[in-house]
């Protein structure tokens, strides 16, 4: 039983960051940047490219160090430094392999690096089982803090939803990473599927319930960080799905030229819209650990405020 | 992290010139209030149910429960906070709302 407020005290930085508008800043240079790049990707190829890839890159590398400074702000024993660790190599990893797969396109010259390719899909195998470990951590924070958790049907329902994606992820495997990479990439990509298998079944269970316990928490900087990161898993894994399946099933079924290519598009939209959720789950995080709650005004506290919110913002 | 402490002293000092009303509120002293402004500081960080029971934790810790909380306990419910709340906020961002909690709940300056 708690008192609620109309509002929470604020959180800024050193420099009086507004974080909800610089966030939404972030996306729109993201997304105009992006639909910049399909409205001229046939006029101006190279251009386009240049810009889509360092779009992604930039996001991903802003990700990435604002997920290692959370990182830093845990003492050097502690388990979510550990876990914000694993978390910044993830959008790294992906800004790697995104300007792999994009360098021919980049370059003018339509060939992509074997060794480039290689590296970068290895990187990211590993950044995702680094995943599995980083959700393992965090589960043990969660529960030694002591907040409950009561797991739910439909908490059963999405495992299992995310495991039959991650068994069509793998089966289609070697399809993608064709279709990305060439056939040295889908002997790198079957060689790593054995780990991955290993990684991505705990990463649904674990993911399920940081899920839960986030919703638990009752709002927060720290639960939407999460939150983020969770759907950047489950959304980078529908992209591999999508991807997989498309690169398998499109050549071959009858469907329109516009039809295919809006399936193309869509499909690299998730992939981008991934790495945007990262970015948000980064900065909730820095916010949560470097923002100083701003408490020069505390009229707002209401003692006598209905008690309610506790358990009407678990669901 | 000296300025951020600093930061939440003045913020306390202009907080108490703001609310002469709640100083005369006949609640203001109980354990209960005492318990949810605690609470409340939290909130915007770890989320209302994750502070509460961070704090229900600490007041356990220290042999108490949120009815019997007084002004006083708030230097050793601090130092029992801040661990925890540093898994999911950072050392430096604990050690800012513990001392918060100090200063604007407890009315502890200067520790």
């Amino acid at each position: 039983m708690i008192a609620r407020s109309t509002t929470q005290p604020t959180e800024t930085t050193r420099k009086s960051i507004n974080w909800t508008s610089a966030r939404a800043l972030v996306g729109v240079i993201y997304l105009v940047a992006q639909i910049l790049v399909l409205v001229f990707a046939n006029r101006f190829p190279q251009p386009s490219a240049i810009l889509e890839t360092a779009d992604f890159v930039g996001l991903g590398i802003l990700a990435t160090i604002l997920a290692y400074q959370s990182a830093l702000s845990f003492g050097p024993g502690q388990t979510a430094r550990r876990a914000w660790l694993f978390i910044a190599i993830m959008p790294f990893a992906d800004a790697f392999a995104y300007a792999a797969f994009t360098m021919g396109d980049v370059l003018g010259t339509r060939v992509k690096s074997g060794a480039f390719v290689g590296l970068a899909s290895a990187l990211l195998s590993i950044t995702r089982i680094l995943a599995a470990l980083a959700f393992f951590n965090m589960l043990r924070v969660y529960r030694s803090s002591g907040l409950s958790l009561k797991l739910r049907g439909r908490d059963y329902l999405a495992m299992a939803v995310i495991s039959v994606m991650e068994v069509l992820a793998l089966l289609f495997a070697s399809s993608g990473a064709r279709a990305s990479g060439g056939p040295d990439l889908e002997r790198l990509v079957l060689i790593t599927s054995i780990p991955l298998v290993i990684a991505l079944a705990p990463c649904s269970v674990f993911g399920v319930i940081i899920w839960r316990y986030t919703t638990g928490m009752g709002g927060g900087l720290v639960a939407r960080a999460w939150r983020s990161n969770l759907l950047y898993g489950a959304t980078w894994l529908a992209y591999i799905v999508f991807n997989a399946l498309g690169a398998k099933y499109l050549p071959v079924i009858g469907l329109g030229v516009s039809a295919k290519y809006v399936i193309a598009h869509g499909t690299d939209w998730i992939l981008k819209a991934s790495e945007f959720l990262i970015f948000l789950g980064a900065s909730y995080q820095y916010q949560a650990s470097h923002a100083t709650p701003d408490y020069s005004d505390l009229s707002d506290f209401d003692i006598s405020a209905p008690l309610a919110g506790v358990t009407a913002e678990q669901s | 992290m000296a300025s951020g402490i600093l930061k939440l002293d003045l913020q306390s000092e202009r907080a108490a010139k703001s609310e002469p009303e709640a100083a005369n509120s006949p609640n203001k002293e109980s354990g209960v209030f005492l318990f949810k402004k605690a609470v409340f500081l939290l909130t915007s960080s770890v989320g209302m149910t994750m502070a509460d029971t961070l704090v229900k934790n600490a007041i356990a810790q220290i042999g108490s429960t949120p009815e019997k909380l007084v002004k006083e306990d708030f230097k050793a419910l601090s130092a029992k906070l801040e661990s925890p709340l540093s898994e999911f906020v950072g050392s430096d961002k604990a050690a800012k709302l513990t001392s918060a909690l100090r200063v604007l709940v407890g009315g502890i300056t200067g520790a």
